[in-house]
């Protein structure tokens, strides 16, 4: 049996395999109930997992050796109930719900928070009002219990017709899973429950009715404690959540982060740079030298090619980790739901609810994910306006940029710009936000903040690591892939000589084809103080990915020298010259300006790849314009003002 | 019982409970799943930006904002 559901986002998950035939069990549950968690442990594979709802808002699809049987896994979107209205609630009925019998998962296991029972174990009532097999996994038992709330799980699997097996996905411990759902799947369908007729249209009377059955089943095997007592979570939120610390504090976080960041990786980057450009470019070298290929087209291509450009980039892994495991490390532990909170106020400024803010902070990783996480948002209007936020919102790819900008010019300073650099990507966000709320959105408004405060919690090293591996892994790919094509790209580029007295291959750069198409481009950056053409290359191929800007800019001074490599000190002294000519001396504003462009202009094809999945080419176009057209402006204000000052 | 219009003006600390559900549709059932129904007790935990406030329903804790709180139709308790 294949069943089709939407491939998962090319940028942290890979692409979903066909499985037919298995036996299928989907996970469903309540959002940030730990269903992301417990596929990544039942599988081993890594779907992003976070601590805050609406991780997961598309179908991870995945085999599992439950025990002696294979089983094909499902781990659904969030969703509370199956009467839902965003995309990923309505995608959740419409693959447990709407399909003809056959074509359903042939087991529900229901992930129901212990700690917030009676919302997972709506939808156990709910499934239930048919005769499909479900199984109840409980989590979360250790922040129940520390509410002082106990559960007898017999009773409640008595209560509600349905197997209850308590795990921990976070600490692996899910043991039971596997007999339960081999037993469930052995075993005929259960009868429906029965439900009291009701009018059709009566959706009121239906909730109530379900709601009243999850407390009678509860009333059974749970003693509640006293939800009134304060939490050590409850304390910390008085201040996180706060009017005035609570934005003070968001703001000193994300700074820690990048200060962190800037410093911490700097040496590690330093050791991988002169690794590149030292014994791997002398390996290689002398490797050509050995089969009489020395100085021929393809050691130029690798060398000055794939060694200087994905060698370069490589140096910013341990950078890229870093910051992966940071915000990884926040978002396990509950504080990124705090920050939709402090940021609510915000984002209903320019017409977005508070909800919104998850996609965009989603996007400070990776814009790709964060297109697909508009989808956690019941309007279309909202969707489509996020969608179009998206883009400006500073990925980790344009990180790695700032860092050697800011390294080479502002060498002192180099972490608090990269953070003010955020800041202004925040700001962007705003004011485009609010230029499109007093324009084609004028009629939008926000919906109300209803928002679940999980508890924080203790972030686990395996859950750390796995979403900061699978993060890296991505940048990698990106390396490996786009970034690949790119420098092939470039280098085909700069091995066609436009001028007299040079063959294929060997071609002075500023007399290949590459900086001739850069040159002719570079007129429209001249007002924007950078309108030198290995600067206005780097910004050509960060349109396919902004991986490629540093790569570009190393493949094209690396082949001004094809004797040797460049190292990092080398690569920001030929950008600082750059941008010292190319400013009329003006260089801390052309740089600024630069940054700033960087920061606004289309992200990358594979964003653009997603915004036309989810609001369609017309308005994805209207994106690339839009973007254009902001970064340009602004881009010019800095410069043109800066160089003033 | 002296009944309130919303929670909007509460102190911090204050419990009360809830006469009617917030809203109506989808948001008053989603309230419902996070316990926010009719004879539910709630403590406001803390104030947030806006006028928003943290509140706590059994062991729910709900952000809401100032237009959430000021639907809810509430009276105090103790």
């Amino acid at each position: 049996m294949t069943r089709t559901v939407p491939a998962p986002s090319c940028h942290g998950d890979a692409p979903a395999a066909v499985l037919g035939g298995l036996p299928t069990v989907a996970l469903v549950g309540s959002p940030n109930s730990g269903k992301s968690t417990l596929f990544n442990s039942l599988t081993g594979r890594s779907r992003t997992v976070g601590n805050w709802p609406g991780t997961t808002v598309e179908v991870g699809r995945a085999r599992w050796q439950a025990g002696d049987a294979e089983l094909e896994l499902l781990d659904l979107p969030g969703a509370s109930s199956l009467d839902g209205e965003s995309p990923d609630e309505q995608l959740t009925r419409q693959l447990l719900r709407d399909v003809p019998d056959l074509q359903r998962p042939d087991l529900c296991v229901v992930v129901a928070d212990a700690a917030h029972l009676a919302r997972g174990l709506y939808l156990v009532a709910e499934l239930r009002e048919e005769t499909g097999r479900v199984v109840v996994a409980l989590t979360m038992r250790d922040v129940a219990a520390s509410r002082g709330i106990e559960i007898d799980v017999d009773a409640l699997g008595r209560a509600l017709g349905a197997t209850v097996v308590p795990i921990d996905p976070r600490q692996r411990q899910v043991e039971g899973l596997a007999t339960a759902c081999r037993e469930a799947l052995a075993a005929p369908r259960p009868p429906a429950r029965s439900v009291s007729p009701l009018a059709d249209d009566d959706e009121f009377a239906a909730a109530e009715e379900r709601l009243s059955w999850v407390d009678a089943a509860t009333g059974t095997a749970v003693r509640a404690g006293d939800g009134a007592v304060r939490t050590l979570s409850d304390k910390v939120d008085r201040w996180a959540t706060s009017p005035v610390a609570g934005p003070l504090l968001f703001l000193a976080v994300m700074w820690a982060v990048f200060q962190v960041t800037t410093t911490v990786a700097a040496p590690l980057q330093n050791l991988l740079g002169s690794l590149f450009s030292g014994p791997v470019t002398s390996l290689v070298q002398g490797a050509f030298g050995l089969v009489g290929l020395r100085g021929s087209a393809l050691d130029l291509f690798v060398v000055n090619g794939l060694v200087a450009g994905v060698g370069m980039l490589l140096t910013f892994v341990p950078l890229m980790a870093l910051v992966f495991t940071l915000l990884a490390l926040l978002e396990d532990s509950g504080y990124m739901a705090r920050g939709a909170v402090v940021t609510d106020r915000l984002m209903r400024r320019i017409g977005l609810p508070g909800k919104a803010f998850l996609p965009l902070v989603v996007g400070f990783g990776c814009n790709v994910p964060a297109i697909s996480a508009t989808r956690i948002m019941g309007d279309a209007r909202h969707r489509l306006m996020t969608a179009l936020l998206v883009p400006f919102t500073s990925c980790s790819a344009r990180l790695t940029v700032y860092v050697l900008l800011s390294a080479t010019f502002f060498p002192d300073h180099a972490g608090s710009a990269v953070f003010v650099l955020y800041l202004m990507s925040i700001l962007v966000v705003v004011g485009v936000g609010l230029g499109l709320r007093s324009t084609l959105w004028r009629s939008v408004g926000g919906e109300r903040l209803v928002l679940d405060l999980p508890p924080y919690q203790r972030p686990t090293l395996h859950v750390t690591v796995a979403v900061a591996k699978m993060r890296v892994v991505a940048f990698l790919r990106e390396a490996t892939g786009l970034i690949v094509a790119t420098v092939a790209a470039v280098w085909a580029l700069q091995a066609v000589p436009v001028r007299g007295g040079a063959s294929f291959g060997h071609v002075a750069p500023a007399d290949s084809l590459f900086a001739a198409v850069c040159r002719a481009v570079a007129v429209v950056f001249a007002p924007l103080g950078f309108g030198d053409w290995h600067t206005t290359g780097a910004l050509l191929t960060g349109f396919v990915a902004k991986e490629a800007v540093i790569s570009s800019w190393a493949q094209t001074y690396a082949a001004a020298d094809p004797t040797a490599g460049l190292a990092p000190d080398q690569l920001q002294s030929a950008v600082s010259g750059a941008f010292h000519a190319s400013s009329g001396g003006a260089t801390s504003a052309a740089v600024w300006a630069f940054l700033v462009f960087l920061l606004a202009y289309t992200p990358c094809v594979a964003t653009l790849g997603a915004q036309r999945r989810e609001i369609g080419l017309r308005w994805t176009a209207f994106s690339v314009a839009l973007s254009l057209g902001v970064a340009y402006v602004l881009a010019l204000a800095v410069f043109q003002v800066g160089r003033l000052l | 019982m002296a009944t309130t219009e919303g929670l909007q003006q509460a102190a911090r600390g204050s419990r009360w409970r809830l006469l009617d559900g917030a809203g109506s549709g989808a948001e008053r059932l989603r309230l419902a799943h996070s316990g926010v129904r009719k004879g539910a007790e709630l403590t406001v935990l803390s104030r947030t930006g806006g006028g928003g406030g943290v509140v706590a329903v059994g062991t729910y804790r709900l952000a809401l904002d100032r237009a959430g709180l000021g639907r809810l139709r509430v009276e105090p308790l103790g």
